[in-house]
Formats: structure tokens, C-alpha cells, sequence
């Protein structure tokens, strides 16, 4: 259940070639804030390396050691998969760059190992599952101008308020 | 950066199942599909924009012992306090979910709780949202507006002065929760 509403979670897990765990670390930590910026519709997203399955202690009967770290790429955004992981192309290179088998952004088989590691949820919830980015940042820009107009038109009568509510929204 | 941006948090762990509860999370994560009490569970605090589970059965080239449980929330606020707010009001829906690991301390009280969550939970990386310093009761609440306001906006043109203003002035009460 990747799907609610318009929102789709994608996670991908993949391992790490050996001996570059460190320079992976490094890499995404030095993305910049607004790196996935450029994925319009993109919500949510995490990068992050995962190097060993924690035990839970002395009621845990079996100890799962990972062969090799694994990257977590988690997303959250609005519209379909598949021209979602084409506008990824032009980014991915940066963390996935690192994994086994990785065949770059600009390689036709790029959908289809991303899809290969893919985990679907098995649960997906939102508590604003029909908003794509573009109406959430609209909504909160629109938030903003009805304050400040509500505080600048306090003491007006109506004709004027009606004139000039026109003229800051009816346009 | 690792998993905080403006006032969001992503809180992600992988734990393992119990194999023989593994059942039991598979039926409540099908039902949980159609049966929105659970969603409504976690959603209800108003402080978590999207939430997934999802069982892991493989990871390439390993031979794990255990199924684990992925889990990532991306919420506004610390999640110490995210999970007060859990341990007290909904501790039966943890308990049935992460109750089917091997250690869990099952809430009531929250301390225990928290100090499982600080194990296992995932740091470092990189972390992104689209609008980091709007809370999700902000964008709930702007959604919810824009829709009403577009209306007035509408209507504005076929008012006359006097009718406008009360119907401005009612936008205004009714929306002053959400602004």
C-alpha cells in the first residue's frame, strides 16, 4: 500500500559497496538543505545509512549481523511513480552512486533497479493525503496574505473593504 | 542535518518481529487499509504529516534470522513529545504493533518507551521537506481555508458592500482556527 490519497511512499534500500560506507556518509551529509528542492512534487525525503540491525538485548534469540551497510532512501511525494524516478535521474547518482549494481541515472535499467529494491508499505497514512506540494505552499502563501489583509482592514466600512478585498484577491 | 529540518522531525527505526507474531501484523496492517481506526489512531494528534510501515522480509545479499519492522513518521516537534502523547492515549496500538519485537516495553509509562525509541532510532543522513516550518495543523488549516476563501472570493463579485462585509466578517469566525 505505496498509495493514499495522492501521496505515494517510495523506499528503496540498497546495499553499499564494500569499503565506501564512510564516503557515502560524507556525501549526504553534505548535501544541501534545498538539494531535493528540484523535485517539485516531492514532500518528504531521507537518506541515511544503515550499518547494523540493532539488538533488542537478552530476549532477542538471534543476532542479525548485515554483510553490508544499507542505504535508506525514503520519499514521500504527490503523482505517479514513474515520472517521479525520471525526474530523480538527474539527482540519484549523488547517494546511489555508492550501491551494488547501481547503473547511473542516464542508464535505461535505472527504473527497474530502483524498483528491484524497492519495499512497498504495508501501511501508509497521511493526515493531508490530497494535497500536492504546489497546494500546500499556495495554501500557506494564501494563509499568510489573508492575516496581514484581515490586520490591515480592521477599521474599513464596507464599501471600501469590498473594493479593496477585490482588488488583493479577485485578480 | 541527519533527521531534523525547520521544526520537522523524521523518526525512522527498523526493528525485528517475533516470527510468530508475524501474522498478526500483516492481518493489521491489511485491515488497517480499509478499517481507518488505526490510521485515525496516530493521525489523530494532528502533528504527523505521513506515517509508513512496512514489513521487511530480505535485504540483497543478506541472511537475516528476523522480519523486521520499518517504520518512518515525519511529524512537527521533538518526538518525545509525539510519544506522550502515544504512550497515553493510544498504548494499545503501539503495544499490538511493536509489541510483536522481542524487548518491547510496552506504554504506559512513556519513559521506557522513549528510551527504546532513542535505541532504535535511525540517525545521521540527510532529511528534506518541501515546507519545513509549517506545522501539520498549519497546512491542514491553510488547505481547509483556501477552499472557503475561494468561495468568498466567488461570491465577492455579486455581493452588495453591506452583504460582503458579513459574509468577510463570517469567513473570519469560522476560520480563525485554522488561521
Amino acid at each position: 500500500m505505496n498509495r493514499v490519497g495522492v501521496a505515494y511512499s517510495l523506499t528503496v534500500v540498497a546495499p553499499i559497496l564494500a569499503g565506501r560506507e564512510q564516503e557515502t556518509r560524507e556525501a549526504i551529509e553534505a548535501l544541501p538543505a534545498g538539494f531535493l528542492a528540484r523535485l517539485e512534487n516531492l514532500h518528504f525525503s531521507r537518506i541515511h545509512v544503515v550499518s547494523e540491525l540493532i539488538f533488542q538485548g537478552p530476549r532477542q534469540r538471534y543476532r542479525d549481523e548485515l554483510q553490508a551497510s544499507q542505504l535508506v532512501f525514503t520519499s514521500t511525494f504527490d503523482g505517479e511513480l514513474e515520472p517521479y524516478l525520471q525526474a530523480l535521474r538527474m539527482c540519484a547518482d549523488t547517494w546511489w552512486r555508492f550501491c551494488v549494481g547501481y547503473p547511473g541515472g542516464h542508464a535505461p535499467s535505472f527504473e527497474r533497479w530502483v524498483r528491484d529494491h524497492q519495499i512497498d508499505s504495508s501501511l501508509f497514512a497521511s493526515a493531508h493525503p490530497d494535497a500536492t506540494v504546489t497546494a500546500v505552499l499556495e495554501s500557506l502563501v494564501l494563509r499568510e496574505r489573508i492575516i496581514d489583509f484581515a490586520i490591515a482592514a480592521r477599521e474599513l466600512e464596507a464599501p471600501e473593504l469590498q473594493r479593496r478585498f477585490r482588488d488583493e484577491f479577485a485578480r | 542535518m541527519g533527521n531534523t529540518i525547520g521544526r520537522m522531525t523524521g523518526l525512522t527505526m527498523l526493528t525485528p518481529i517475533r516470527p510468530q507474531w508475524l501474522w498478526l501484523l500483516r492481518v493489521g496492517f491489511f485491515g488497517g487499509r480499509f478499517f481507518p481506526m488505526a490510521q485515525n489512531a496516530i493521525l489523530q494528534f494532528d502533528f504527523i504529516h505521513y506515517v509508513r510501515w512496512a514489513i521487511v522480509k530480505d535485504l540483497p545479499g543478506e541472511s537475516l534470522r528476523y522480519r523486521y519492522l520499518f517504520f518512518e513518521s515525519n511529524f512537527d516537534g521533538p518526538w518525545q513529545h509525539y510519544i506522550d502523547a502515544f504512550a497515553y492515549v493510544v498504548p494499545k496500538w503501539i503495544r499490538l504493533t511493536w509489541g510483536r519485537g522481542p524487548s518491547f516495553p510496552g506504554p504506559p509509562p512513556a519513559e521506557p518507551l522513549k528510551a527504546w525509541i532513542a535505541m532504535n532510532s535511525l540517525d545521521g543522513g540527510h532529511y528534506y521537506c518541501a515546507y519545513p516550518e509549517a506545522s501539520t495543523r498549519m497546512v491542514k488549516g491553510a488547505l481547509e481555508v483556501r477552499e472557503r476563501f475561494e468561495r468568498l472570493v466567488e461570491d465577492s463579485a455579486r455581493m452588495d458592500p453591506e452583504t460582503f462585509a458579513a459574509a468577510y466578517e463570517r469567513f473570519l469566525v469560522d476560520s480563525q482556527r485554522q488561521l
